[in-house]
């Protein structure tokens, strides 16, 4: 069996998402993260214009729609590239893991990372990040945050078969060009998804997401 | 770090607080102590067979129950009221402080002075909820009842007038067979976020379907993210007159049913009014300005009001009167106002005038219908005093008993209170102080001791309303004694939850069964208060009482204990409300005195004649608009010209769990401002911000965003009062700023009409 | 983004270090007799202390220093983990420098420094390259390269400046005017030279049209006044007192302007994605 072959990849039907963070909380919990640490984080991006009109009423354009992001252990991760001591490694399944034993805790992998996704354990003193549950893979069950999902937007599986399913691949704002790390995940976009390159909106909960 | 990946046991437990659903959990216990929350994994995860997922703050509830906050001891006040200084005493020295001032409280007053105040912090629980108090009372002899909610007083009493029922809606599943979906608020995304619940209903009937569906209200909520094909931003407060203007269309343009009209409803038009009324008191007259108050409800004329342009009202209008069937529901935030027994009124207009009452696929304009089995509550005895008040005006009911009548304050039972509340039970509530109207003018009540003497509170934590309590009794959290759990809000399925004891109680906290116990065995009522059942048997009594419901439970107690989730799909199509008397109005009338579907009601007209109203309260017998205090173009808009409305948060249940750090991480307390009022005041978002008006002013961070409506702001409600020296608020907490004034009808909290001012807090 | 300033001081304290080896190598190719004036192991040690200096700092930023032994273990991708091999080829390139020189032939020098000025190239060349990160627009460029060889000239020549100066005036044979000191003038020319570099690429990147706007921008007024005081010392002063004053103060004021340089430098940190 070919290392692909082993790999995983969360899928998000962001239509679906309602930005609960019920995924990011079962994460929280199962890994008995600190505050601070937050290995799926959910993304409100928002936009558009109001027009008052000399009548007293509005025209607007208001778009929203959420992504939740955790690691996308990515195909080319930037993590691990960059990592100089390579603490931060694919493993045999393809997961993208820290082995604590060599994390010298620059955070330098913090920087690179486009999602966030390792992040700095103060108490440690080491990076942490997603590990796909791969406790729970193990034993045939989901990763905690797709087996919380209120609306079932979150979900799992082989990435060389969801890669042939893919509606589409992860190429929304505010998401990162996925050519920079080829991030093993499927999303299909809300229907008031824009592109990559859009400048009409912004992330409007950066607060929820990382600690200033 | 604790090792979770092992646990001793993993055990059913449930997240029972108000959010209207009622989430399965399966809590991992090892060395007696919760190590992981998880949520219902059995099943198929089929429609009708899905996991009853539970939402963040279900997950979350390993930092409440082990909370800092936690109280764990009984505690006698020792500050002045809300100063939050306690000292520790013992059970025995708790009970009978509390034993003797009831007794005291009772022989000097007579029961009329006790009173449970309204408290869902603990709701769904069977021999763990409130009815305890209710059933050692009534064998006490009684208290002062309340009736009304904090949700729905408006669109109950409303709903009730027009159709002599308030629950008449169809399944949300039922939008599947409609062609337009229309949302007057109904944010389901924030108020029943459960997995298994509405939320998921909504998510999959629109992928199932995808049926249009356009959401109405002030801020673009989560809802309108799920679900919406398009958000129409409103005013909160004028939904009446939007509806008023998109009936002018249906009606100018042909598009109501008027054979629907004239067989099924009363005062649509001059031939169905009741006798004795002179022409210009009809619907269709008020509407077209041939009615008293001459102005036709045009599309211009609501524009303004509304601040949805004419052109947009006119597309919905025709819009809503050309798809059939049609599912138009109202949440309960349109009818949260001073005029929301009109709005929930008006709101129905819609499916009146376009004959999609009682039909599949349709609606009668109500929130959609929840399905589940009659599960039996504990009995509570029956309480000998009849006198009842408005949930919302217990503070009242201390403050001027002499001026609380019936047709003032819509006392029952009585024409005038006659003693005033002397003795407060709450109970896993935070109304005390939080969840009420006008913090400031409650702490004045509260503050004075010799008004009402004594409040007994028992919760989890402390929580700003228990600062104000002079004895403070520690209460088990969920996890920490069993009972049973009954269906939460869901469409597709019905289900039980027997929980077990999942860990041993922290510190000394009780049970709410034994500390009525102890209090009715000091008061010489022990036997008849426990029926001489412990509380596990009450437990396993509660259980055989639901097999009447459901014989397809285990007849083993301890087997079914085992299963912990019990789950029923519902059969055949979506529940339509109303539906036999759409079949047949003559053999199945409505509750109302017609037996129609009373569009003019004589009983409202009478009850507008008969009962006195503060100025600019308006009670009209017609679904009308009226613009109430508290709204733009009021005197006091001048000063205060920005609108407050408080949204449901994820981070809380109304305010429960309010003080637990994950939630706070994951979901921020902040006020929604629109980038244009933000502009013009100099508001950055995340700047900390002051919001005030005549009540008072709290802090907050800003949240600048597009999806509140200009001139509209949203503070999420239920943040925890946390006052400074001064008594203004620091942590965001909307009722500093709410009023006490009830809605003119219902006599219920308007905690949506607020008028205030924002300015930046200089660094 | 966490507290910068051990980063602030690891990387200005090894561009001073390398800076000032540049200096000195250049000053051997002055060499026309033999070398007199210039303290060679005065300027080796004062070199290799910064980079010691540098090193502390490098291993206080880190949260588990133990775990440091693995920091070159990939060469083969992350250019963190060859800016951190060349840190020590260079410290150590000093070193040596410094414990052979009573046995070694002094024809040899020119070699050596010229070996260890390379090394400090390519650390330098290493160090902007862990700040080219493709997920950081706003260091992602050669400017983050230039700024470092500026910055190493301005530090590595003031330095050089000061310690050959100090040097001259303690020593027995001292000079009447240190600007007759031609390593001085030229070590004084590398600064300003570097502090043109950075004053350009201040005012280009304040200047350029950019889609996201920076996050914190930078006036050259530091590096101005330095300058100034750099052409004063280099045109009027005439005696040793005033020089010594004028130099200190272009020093402190260019060392501060590195530092503040520096600071932004990191507050620029504007990453895609989320």
């Amino acid at each position: 069996m070919t290392r692909e072959l082993n790999k995983w990849a969360f899928t998000l039907d962001a239509q679906q998402c309602t930005g609960c963070k019920t995924c990011m909380v079962a994460c929280k919990d199962k890994n008995n993260l600190a505050l601070g640490l937050r290995w799926r984080r959910v993304a409100e991006y928002c936009g558009g214009q109001w027009m008052p009109l000399p009548d007293g009423t509005f025209m607007q354009d208001v778009f929203t729609y959420y992504v939740s992001v955790s690691c996308n252990h990515c195909m080319d991760p930037i993590c691990t590239q960059v990592c100089p001591t390579t603490a931060m490694h694919p493993d045999e399944n393809g997961i993208v893991t820290v082995d604590q034993g060599k994390c010298m805790g620059c955070r330098y992998c913090e920087w690179a990372c486009p999602y966030g996704a390792p992040q700095f354990d103060a108490d440690a003193g080491r990076m942490t990040k997603c590990n796909f549950c791969e406790d729970y893979l193990s034993e045939g069950r989901s990763p905690a945050c797709v087996s919380a999902c209120p609306t079932r937007a979150l979900g799992f599986g082989p990435w060389d078969e969801l890669e042939k399913d893919a509606r589409s691949q992860p190429d929304i704002a505010p998401l990162p060009d996925i050519k920079i790390t080829t991030p093993c995940s499927v999303l299909v976009p809300h229907r008031m998804s824009r592109t990559q390159d859009d400048v009409t909106g912004t992330i409007a909960n950066p607060e929820e997401n990382k600690d200033a | 770090m604790t090792d979770t990946t092992c646990p001793d046991k993993i055990l059913w437990s449930v997240c029972n607080v108000n959010c209207g659903s009622r989430c399965a959990l399966r809590v991992h216990v090892k060395d007696g102590t919760v190590v992981k929350i998880e949520t219902d994994n059995t099943g198929e995860d089929t429609p009708g067979a899905h996991e009853i997922r539970a939402c963040l703050r279900g997950r979350a509830l390993r930092k409440w129950i082990y909370s800092p906050e936690r109280l764990l001891h009984p505690l006698k006040r020792t500050g002045k009221r809300g100063e939050g200084q306690f000292a520790r005493i013992s059970w025995e020295e708790a009970i009978e402080q509390i034993a003797t001032k009831l007794d005291q409280v009772i022989k000097t007053h007579g029961n009329e002075a006790v009173h449970r105040i309204y408290g869902t912090g603990n709701l769904g629980g069977v021999v763990s909820g409130r009815e305890q108090i209710d059933r050692l009372m009534n064998l006490l002899g009684g208290q002062l009842n309340h009736y009304n909610s904090y949700s729905t007083a408006q669109i109950t009493h409303g709903l009730q007038y027009t159709y002599g029922v308030h629950e008449c809606a169809n399944n949300l599943s039922d939008m599947a067979n409609s062609k337009l979906a229309v949302f007057f608020g109904n944010n389901t995304a924030e108020t029943r976020m459960s997995g298994g619940g509405s939320t998921y209903d909504l998510a999959r009937v629109k992928k199932q379907s995808n049926v249009r569906l356009i959401v109405i209200d002030p801020r673009h909520s989560d809802t309108a993210v799920l679900a919406a094909d398009e958000w129409i931003p409103i005013r909160p407060g004028t939904d009446a007159a939007l509806v008023c203007a998109l009936a002018h269309v249906l009606i100018t343009e042909d598009l109501v049913d008027q054979p629907f009209l004239d067989r099924y409803c009363v005062g649509y038009d001059v031939a169905t009014m009741p006798p004795g009324f002179l022409a210009g008191n009809s619907y269709k007259e008020y509407i077209l300005g041939t009615g008293p108050d001459g102005i036709p409800k045009t599309p211009q004329w609501a524009s303004s009001i509304t601040g949805i342009p004419a052109e947009r009202i006119i597309q919905l209008a025709r819009e809503i009167g050309t798809a059939k069937p049609a599912y138009i529901a109202q949440g309960w935030g349109p009818q949260r106002h001073a005029n929301g027994e009109q709005t929930a009124r008006a709101i129905c207009m819609l499916p009146i005038l376009t004959g999609n009452v009682g039909i599949q696929g349709g609606n009668s304009g109500g929130r959609e219908a929840p399905f589940g089995f009659a599960f039996p509550s504990i009995p509570t005895g029956s309480n000998p005093v009849s006198t009842s008040i408005p949930c919302f005006l217990w503070t009242q009911a201390i403050e001027d008993p002499k001026g609380f009548t019936d047709i003032t304050h819509g006392l029952m039972g009585k024409q005038h209170l006659e003693t005033p509340i002397k003795f407060i039970w709450s109970f896993a509530s935070n109304t005390l102080v939080n969840q009420h109207s006008d913090i400031r003018h409650t702490h004045d009540i509260l503050s004075d001791e010799t008004a009402c003497e004594m409040i007994v509170l028992i919760d989890n934590v402390m929580t700003s309303s228990a600062t104000y309590a002079d004895i403070v009794l520690p209460g088990v959290s969920v996890f920490e004694e069993s009972d049973l759990a009954y269906q939460g809000y869901g469409v597709e399925m019905a289900a039980l939850i027997l929980r077990p004891k999942a860990i041993e109680p922290l510190g000394e906290c009780r049970t709410l069964f034994e500390i009525c116990s102890d209090i009715a065995n000091r008061l010489g009522v022990g036997r008849e208060f426990t029926e001489d059942r412990t509380r596990d048997e009450w437990v396993t009594y509660m259980y055989h009482q639901c097999r009447q419901v459901r014989d397809d439970l285990p007849k083993n107690f301890e087997q079914a204990m085992q299963t912990g989730l019990f789950k029923w799909k519902r059969q055949g199509p979506p529940i339509v409300g109303l539906k036999d008397f759409r079949e047949n109005p003559e053999a199945a009338p409505l509750k109302t005195p017609s037996g129609k579907i009373e569009i003019f009601s004589k009983r409202l007209w009478d009850i507008a004649h008969a009962w006195q109203l503060p100025d600019g309260d308006v009670i009209s017998a017609l679904p009308e608009y009226h613009q109430t205090w508290g709204m733009p173009g009021t005197p006091e808009s001048a000063r205060y010209p920005l609108q407050l409305i408080g949204h449901h948060h994820k981070q809380r249940t109304h305010s429960s769990y309010g003080n637990n750090p994950w939630l706070q991480e994951a979901a921020v307390q902040s006020l929604w401002i629109n980038p244009l009022d933000a502009e013009a005041r100099g508001i950055s978002h995340n700047d900390l911000v002051c919001v005030f008006n005549d009540c008072g002013q709290t802090q907050v961070p800003a949240k600048v965003t597009p999806r509140i409506m200009p001139g509209v702001l949203s503070l999420p409600q239920g943040a925890w009062y946390t006052p400074d020296k001064q008594g203004n608020d620091t942590n965001g907490s909307i009722n500093i700023l709410t009023r006490q004034r009830p809605s003119p009808l219902a006599k219920g909290n308007p905690q949506h009409t607020n008028l205030v001012e924002v300015r930046k807090v200089s660094p | 983004m966490h507290s910068h300033w051990s980063l602030v001081a690891f990387t200005l304290l090894f561009q001073a270090s390398v800076g000032s080896i540049w200096c000195l190598l250049a000053a051997h190719f002055m060499i026309n007799t033999a070398n007199t004036g210039l303290p060679v192991i005065s300027h080796l040690t004062a070199a290799l202390a910064l980079s010691f200096a540098g090193m502390a700092a490098a291993l206080a930023h880190l949260s588990n220093p133990r775990a440091g032994l693995f920091a070159i273990a990939n060469l083969r991708h992350s250019w963190l983990s060859r800016e951190i091999f060349f840190v020590h080829v260079h410290a150590g390139a000093l070193a040596l420098l410094i414990i052979t020189t009573p046995i070694r032939p002094k024809e040899f020098d020119v070699f050596v420094l010229s070996g260890a000025s390379l090394a400090g190239a390519i650390l330098l060349y290493s160090m902007s390259r862990v700040y080219q990160l493709k997920t950081v627009p706003s260091w992602n460029h050669s400017g983050t390269l230039l700024s470092f060889v500026g910055s190493a000239l301005v530090l590595g020549g003031i330095q050089f400046a000061l310690v050959q100066t100090i040097c001259a005036m303690t020593s027995s044979t001292g000079h009447d005017a240190v600007t007759a000191d031609i390593y001085v003038q030229a070590a004084i020319i590398a600064a300003v030279s570097g502090s043109l570099i950075k004053m350009t690429l201040g005012l280009y990147q304040r200047f350029k049209k950019k889609r996201r706007p920076a996050k914190s921008s930078h006036w050259p007024v530091f590096h101005g006044s330095g300058v100034i005081l750099c052409v004063i010392f280099l045109l009027l002063a005439k005696a040793a007192l005033v020089e010594l004053i004028a130099l200190s103060l272009a020093a402190i004021i260019l060392v501060g302007g590195e530092i503040s340089h520096r600071i932004a430098f990191y507050h620029s940190y504007d990453r895609v994605g989320l």
